[in-house]
């Protein structure tokens, strides 16, 4: 059994599925991206598995329980989210404190260490730090925890790049130092491929993969070229005009051999990058923006 | 050190790596090999997929387990590297230059020398 399990699970707001009957496992001791366009149910899945929200229908299951207002699971899974709320008259070192107190992993040493590294002073109040400045203040604690299960949503919104990329460097250490499962969800794929084990892909609420990241990235090629009879009409995922005798095709992986094939019949053959690949994957579902105008 | 415009994964690339440190002679046979949360802090990967790269090795037969100690450069790892490489690499690299050959009409007696030229260290002006 998975530490995090769903089974069927549908979420409604107003009779609009923002889940929609989405069964999956989170892989234990790994860190699993959770991609997918605005609006595709990421933080809606979150804070099901949080047990922030009750499901409209199937089952969630955190270390065997149900996570709502479980305490068991409180203490088990910690959330990073943009909304954290902290005691208005506390300075971040109370913050740390309380923490302490609560979570017995708690390290103390690297949530003081990495505040240090980002110019947050443990004397400031998290009122009155900027957006950025806040989701690094979210995002230490996230690390600091250490729950078996932690799970981020958008952590680095408002981050500086080298922000970013320093924070990403910490989350990998500290999974080396203390490997447990987590959860990340980014609309920035790009700067996580490297990081990540597991991708899930949702849009409208389904799963539309769920793979390691590896395989993702073997998972289709793009090709430049003129004929497109060699090419399998089932395999595109995206194609586009290049000029009047050019064209560009996203397939999946057709195999070594047929690559060959592809190769010698002058085609160009290129990698996809992962985040490009689920935006096609994505906008296979809605159609490009040329088809507005 | 990691391409990520390349169409070989990362963790064939990890594996490429090892191999070079072999080929350097950085690792000598019977040297205690990286482990899999060496190489993802190193290269700021998943250690899943250093692991892999580990793992590729592993199955090639160039490094070999030790109970509860780690993983060890085989004997024979630098042969093998050499004779694998010559089997693939350059096998590949050969197919692909004579068909751009073949495709610009160079002659044999050319291809020939220019390959002549470049291995004596300058570029063929025919």
């Amino acid at each position: 059994m998975a530490e995090v399990e769903l089974s069927d699970v549908t979420k409604s707001y107003r009779n609009q599925e923002a889940i929609s009957s989405l069964t999956l496992n989170i892989p234990d001791q790994s860190i699993t991206g959770l991609i997918g366009p605005n609006g595709a149910g990421k933080t809606t899945l979150l804070n099901l598995i949080a047990g922030i929200e009750a499901v409209t229908d199937g089952e969630v299951s955190v270390f065997g329980n149900e996570p709502l207002e479980n305490l068991s699971v409180a203490a088990n899974l910690f959330y990073v989210h943009e909304d954290m709320m902290y005691p208005q008259d506390f300075r971040i070192s109370e913050v740390y404190q309380a923490f302490k107190k609560i979570y017995p992993n708690w390290d103390q040493a690297l949530a003081e260490n990495l505040s240090e590294h980002f110019n947050l002073s443990l004397k400031q109040m998290p009122r009155d730090l900027s957006k950025g400045q806040a989701s690094t203040l979210n995002a230490i604690i996230g690390l600091a925890v250490q729950t078996p299960v932690t799970m981020f949503d958008e952590p680095t919104t408002g981050m500086d790049y080298g922000v970013r990329r320093d924070f990403y460097r910490a989350l990998l250490k500290s999974y080396i130092a203390h490997p447990r499962t987590i959860i990340l969800s980014s609309h920035l794929l790009n700067e996580l491929e490297d990081l990540l084990e597991h991708v899930i892909l949702l849009d409208h609420g389904e799963l539309e993969l769920m793979m390691e990241m590896d395989e993702l990235k073997q998972y289709a090629v793009a090709l430049v070229g003129e004929y497109d009879s060699l090419i399998d009409q089932q395999s595109i995922l995206y194609q586009d005009r290049l000029d009047l005798n050019q064209q560009y095709w996203v397939i999946k992986h057709p195999g070594e051999t047929t690559l060959q094939d592809l190769r010698r019949h002058g085609f160009t053959i290129s990698p996809v990058a992962p985040s490009d690949l689920c935006v096609y994957l994505t906008q296979m579902n809605r159609g490009d923006v040329d088809h507005v105008f | 050190m990691l391409n990520h415009k390349s169409m070989k994964p990362i963790y064939v690339q990890i594996a490429e790596w090892l191999e070079n440190e072999i080929l350097n002679h950085r690792l000598q046979a019977h040297d205690k090999m990286y482990s899999q949360y060496q190489l993802a802090e190193l290269f700021n990967i998943n250690p899943a997929t250093a692991g892999k790269g580990i793992t590729k090795l592993l199955d090639d037969d160039l490094i070999y387990k030790k109970r509860g100690l780690g993983t060890f450069v085989s004997d024979e790892a630098r042969l093998r590297i050499i004779q694998k490489r010559k089997e693939e690499t350059l096998q590949t690299l050969i197919d692909e230059l004579v068909l751009e050959a073949d495709y610009l009409n160079v002659s044999h007696d050319e291809l020939i020398a220019r390959i002549n030229q470049t291995r004596k260290g300058g570029s063929y002006d025919g």
